[in-house]
């Protein structure tokens, strides 16, 4: 009997444990804050074109410009400098007036992946900017349009005016070539040409190709947008528990 | 009696529609994309369901194996190591990964086989996990991507809160927010176009805490020409 007792007790606290348990999760996921979130980049499209609202925003005469509004970071708003938000006011009456509109198939629109690896093993740090690019009928891809990086740019561990392939190399069969890639590689772009401005893409792309370079992971994105006339306007990933999060603009600036 | 008996009838005639909608054949672009969007939210559900189940260590080994089994079999190449056709020649992929983080470090992100991460469910060193994630209906499906041919892809987003209980108290919770690469294929079945969905590789984009914040909205002037003070003051308080 006492042993039946115990165990009916000891079922009931469990299940009353496993209750309060649910109760805490069913707290965690916030229905609102997941609806005000700008959770994709397809979304932050939809609502830049007006084709989808933030779910508190006022439906008043201001509905369009304050939709624009909504999509900059909050803090990015109140920072320091004063004229960001006369700005951005700006910027959406501006939007909202010529009904400008920006598509996925841009090509004026760039993702910039801040990325981590490795090279030959030891971890490195490389942005890689891409976009769009149509291949045919509705087809498209994003494509590499630039690798840049300190380690792309092979800076020579040091510079010397005497590092030189000498002035008579050419009566030797260029014999020299052999010591300069041998003997001490990372100081190889002392011997460029004065005017070669090093491709730092196509380092990326050799490194990569030779097995020497490996991306870990993409630490940080951030999408540039040309499309606005006189504006570029940066937009990024804010994490908050807030109303205000997702993919905002995070960076306003004129442009050409 | 006679309640009851309508019930059942309004319950089977629900199931049966559900049925009709979902064997019925797709022929129409404009519900097509629809279609394949709602279709791979579905199979992500399917996904979040296994996963739950094989976290719950009070279910029995075997039928959290069989999870295991299920799961894997929504992804490309069943999670295993595939083969790519190019059109001369094959490339050989990895198996799907989940890219994975937690709270202690968000800039360090593993990503190992979705394989290896299923069977890590099995050892998660809880005496009871919570997982809930967002409902069918409201996760947010990215626009179709055509690739080639009949081969489409979209993305699924969602959220998913973790918790690890021991001894009745929550040690260790997360929100994560996911996106899973879906990959689609459109092939032509008797009755018109259908479409064959497989998932791929899952990203885990931020880790938080579960703690919660208020958000107060502003209200609007009739004449809107606000100066930053005016905004300042009708803002979320974070």
């Amino acid at each position: 009997m006492k042993y039946k007792i115990t165990l009916t007790f000891a079922i009931i606290v469990f299940f009353i444990q496993f209750a309060k348990a649910q109760a805490v999760i069913t707290n965690l996921l916030n229905e609102e804050l997941y609806d005000a979130r700008v959770k994709l980049v397809d979304e932050f499209f939809d609502r830049f074109n007006l084709k989808e609202l933030h779910p508190n925003i006022e439906r008043d005469s201001n509905l369009s410009v304050n939709s624009i509004l909504f999509l900059f970071d909050y803090e990015y708003l109140q920072s320091s400098k004063d004229s960001v938000f006369p700005m951005a006011m700006k910027f959406a009456k501006y939007v909202v007036s010529e009904n400008v509109k920006i598509s996925y198939s841009d090509t004026t629109w760039t993702a910039v992946a801040h990325c981590k690896g490795k090279l030959k093993g030891k971890p490195i740090s490389l942005t890689l900017h891409l976009n769009v690019e149509h291949r045919s009928e509705d087809m498209y891809k994003w494509v590499i349009t630039k690798a840049e990086g300190d380690i792309l740019s092979l800076k020579p561990s040091f510079e010397d005016e005497r590092i030189m392939l000498m002035p008579d190399d050419h009566e030797t069969n260029f014999v020299s070539l052999r010591r300069i890639t041998t003997e001490k590689d990372d100081i190889i772009t002392n011997y460029r040409n004065k005017d070669y401005k090093l491709d730092q893409t196509a380092v990326f792309y050799s490194l990569v190709y030779y097995g020497l370079l490996d991306i870990d992971m993409v630490e940080r994105l951030q999408f540039e947008f040309h499309q606005i006339p006189g504006y570029i306007f940066t937009v990024s990933k804010v994490n908050r528990e807030t109303l205000n999060s997702g993919w905002l603009i995070t960076k306003l600036e004129n442009g050409d | 009696m006679k309640t009851i008996f309508k019930l059942v009838v309004l319950c089977l005639a629900i199931l049966t529609s559900n049925i009709a909608i979902a064997q019925k054949p797709i022929n129409d672009w404009r519900f097509l994309e629809e279609s394949i969007q709602r279709r791979g939210a579905e199979k992500v559900k399917q996904m979040n369901d296994h996963i739950s189940f094989i976290a719950n260590k009070k279910k029995a080994y075997n039928d959290r194996t069989y999870h295991k089994t299920k799961c894997l079999n929504l992804f490309i190449g069943k999670g295993n190591e595939y083969q790519q056709w190019y059109g001369s020649q094959y490339i050989t992929r990895k198996g799907v990964f989940m890219e994975v983080t937690s709270l202690s470090d968000t800039s360090l992100r593993r990503h190992p086989l979705m394989k290896t991460y299923l069977t890590s469910l099995f050892n998660l060193r809880y005496s009871e996990v919570v997982i809930q994630t967002t409902a069918l209906s409201k996760m947010r499906v990215s626009n179709l991507q055509h690739v080639y041919s009949n081969e489409y892809t979209c993305t699924v987003y969602f959220q998913q809160a973790f918790a690890g209980f021991r001894d009745g108290r929550p040690v260790y919770i997360d929100i994560t927010e996911k996106a899973v690469k879906c990959y689609v294929e459109i092939i032509d079945g008797e009755d018109g176009k259908e479409c064959i969905v497989r998932l791929g590789d899952v990203h885990a984009t931020q880790t938080r805490g579960g703690t919660l914040s208020e958000f107060n909205l502003y209200e609007e002037d009739a004449d809107y020409n606000p100066t930053l003070d005016d905004w300042h003051a009708r803002q979320p308080r974070y």
